[in-house]
């Protein structure tokens, strides 16, 4: 599987970068639009309950990675597409022949290919969990926000469910990338799902957000919400990511590759 | 000799299309195999399914004396370029060998070794998306090469090759054979192969049309001995009396076509100066290899 990785690793990387750059520009944009626009966003001068956050999220012992989670869903974007290109652009050029021809063991070369866009995704994350931290730290007293309450471990598992977040959104992207074999038509079901279709499910069912993956997986970036627990956010995590799992192996072991 | 490939009774349906219909062919280690036959003979599928790429519906096959089941048992011993090149375009020609290279755990050094074998070296830092055709089936070569296999698969390996190139391949071939590698070589192409393979597979519809080498291949070969009677009204009566001496005769346009007859010409020419029947034309006609491919095939040849 090393090899696998190692292989991925090589081939990706331009792709990859790309993904990180964005990642941390979201994560700046959102930072400034935290922090400087946080005036404008509610009364109290931190902000108050506004579109992206507001002031209790800048004051919590997490604060300094309010950039980081606000921008879950952005960040769960790119992944999706870094996770849809690796998979699918292999048998949009037919590269997946050579590649099963070096590794016929398939769920080998399948788990090496998850894992090195996993760890530029995680890559990614840290990265802009980094900036976000800098950039709060910089902006938060010159806006009157309070960091007393902000604490390092907070942070640090603001950025680590985040991260997971971002990989369980990815794996989203995977599964439609391995059902349809096109990174385009894979990219947008994943990003109209997230962005549209759940939040139109919502409208219809009122404890969409409560049940359904992309809801779950901000809950989960956000260490849990008013109406879905981390420990919910977890379990619901865990089997979709299971179930993608499960589908996508089972369709790769299977599939003949006539591409 | 060993063999290298099974074949058992192998068959592949895509839906209601019998691609491989029954295939059963063994391939000896070593030497240079030619499997022909036209598009959407098969060919492809078959490599896919020794590959292990594809499932067969039915039969079985073992490469290496392993099931093709199994393909995670054999094919670090099987290098193989499968139908149109495919690279990753942004990338260089020398960082696809090198994705491929760390997949089969193999050093950089082989992958400088490979370049050099197929004369890439100067444009291995090119992206992909510049080279030629014939650039893209020198990497697929290369990339075939990389750990460096027992059974070598080359699934239409001269397709974009200009003719100093398809020399150098059939060359490598050689080479390659000659370190008693096995090499299977798929061509729609008989003339592609005809000059280094030592056994050829013609296959059509999926289904088996000759097996062995060119010299069998050309028994196959029709012969007949074409004549022409200087007066066209003539021809039904020497027709006639070719008839009555044995002989199979089919008239087309002015000259009667003699199946088999190629060792008596001056029999023919003796039977029509007995019916007072003077020949404009009487010439010895053999199906050359090409043409015989074309034939078991069913395929036409403009002559």
């Amino acid at each position: 599987m090393i090899r696998s990785f190692t292989s991925e690793w090589i081939r990706f990387q331009k792709t990859a970068r790309t993904g990180i750059l964005a990642m941390v520009g979201l994560v700046v944009m959102i930072g400034l639009m935290l922090f400087i626009g946080a005036d404008s966003m509610g009364p109290g001068g931190g902000g108050h309950g506004g579109p992206l956050g507001g002031a209790a999220d800048l004051t919590a012992a997490d604060g300094a990675m309010a950039a980081l989670s606000t921008a879950i869903n952005l960040i769960g974007i790119v992944s999706i597409a870094l996770f849809a290109l690796s998979v699918a652009r292999d048998f949009e050029w037919g590269t997946i022949r050579n590649l099963l021809v070096s590794q016929p063991r398939r769920a080998t070369l399948l788990s090496g290919k998850l894992l090195a866009v996993s760890s530029y995704v995680i890559i990614g994350v840290v990265v802009a969990g980094v900036v976000a931290g800098l950039l709060a730290v910089v902006l938060a007293p010159g806006q009157d926000i309070s960091t007393e309450s902000w604490t390092v471990a907070a942070s640090l598992g603001t950025l680590g469910t985040t991260a997971i977040a971002a990989l369980l959104f990815g794996l989203v992207g995977a599964v439609l990338a391995m059902l349809t074999r096109s990174a385009a038509i894979s990219i947008t079901a994943g990003i109209a799902y997230l962005l549209v279709i759940e939040n139109l499910l919502g409208l219809f069912w009122d404890s969409a957000g409560e049940w359904l993956p992309a809801g779950i997986f901000s809950a989960l970036a956000g260490g849990g919400t008013d109406v879905v627990s981390l420990e919910k956010a977890i379990v619901l995590s865990v089997s979709y990511a299971i179930l993608g799992l499960i589908v996508m192996y089972a369709v790769f072991m299977r599939r003949d590759v006539t591409d | 000799m060993n063999v290298a490939i099974q074949i058992q009774d192998l068959t592949k349906d895509f839906g209601t299309l019998k691609a491989v219909d029954g295939l059963t062919v063994d391939i000896q280690q070593g030497g240079i195999v030619g499997l022909l036959g036209p598009n959407g003979a098969g060919k492809s599928t078959t490599i896919r399914m020794l590959l292990g790429l594809i499932r067969p519906t039915s039969g079985t096959a073992t490469v290496l004396g392993e099931s093709i089941e199994h393909p995670g048992k054999y094919m670090e011993h099987v290098g193989a370029l499968i139908e149109t090149p495919a690279f990753y375009p942004k990338l260089s020609g020398e960082t696809n060998l090198r994705t491929l290279a760390a997949l089969d755990g193999q050093s950089n050094a082989r992958i400088d070794e490979v370049l050099e074998i197929v004369k890439l070296g100067s444009r291995r830092g090119d992206r992909v998306s510049e080279y030629s055709l014939g650039m893209k089936q020198r990497l697929g070569i290369a990339a075939s090469l990389l750990r460096d296999p027992d059974i070598l698969i080359l699934d239409e390996p001269m397709n974009g090759l200009d003719p100093a190139g398809i020399v150098e391949i059939r060359t490598l071939l050689r080479d390659l054979a000659q370190q008693g590698k096995t090499i299977l070589v798929s061509s729609h192409l008989l003339s592609e192969v005809q000059a280094v393979a030592d056994q050829v597979v013609i296959i059509d519809k999926g289904r088996l049309i000759f097996e062995g080498d060119l010299a069998s291949l050309l028994e196959e070969a029709a012969h007949e001995v074409v004549i022409a009677p200087e007066d066209l009204d003539d021809i039904a009566t020497l027709a006639g009396a070719l008839e009555q001496a044995g002989y199979s005769a089919t008239i087309d346009g002015g000259e009667l076509h003699v199946a088999g007859a190629v060792d008596a010409p001056a029999k023919l020419n003796r039977l029509a100066f007995d019916n007072n029947i003077v020949l404009a034309e009487l010439r010895v006609r053999d199906e050359d290899l090409e043409a015989v491919f074309l034939r078991l095939t069913n395929r036409e040849m403009g002559l």
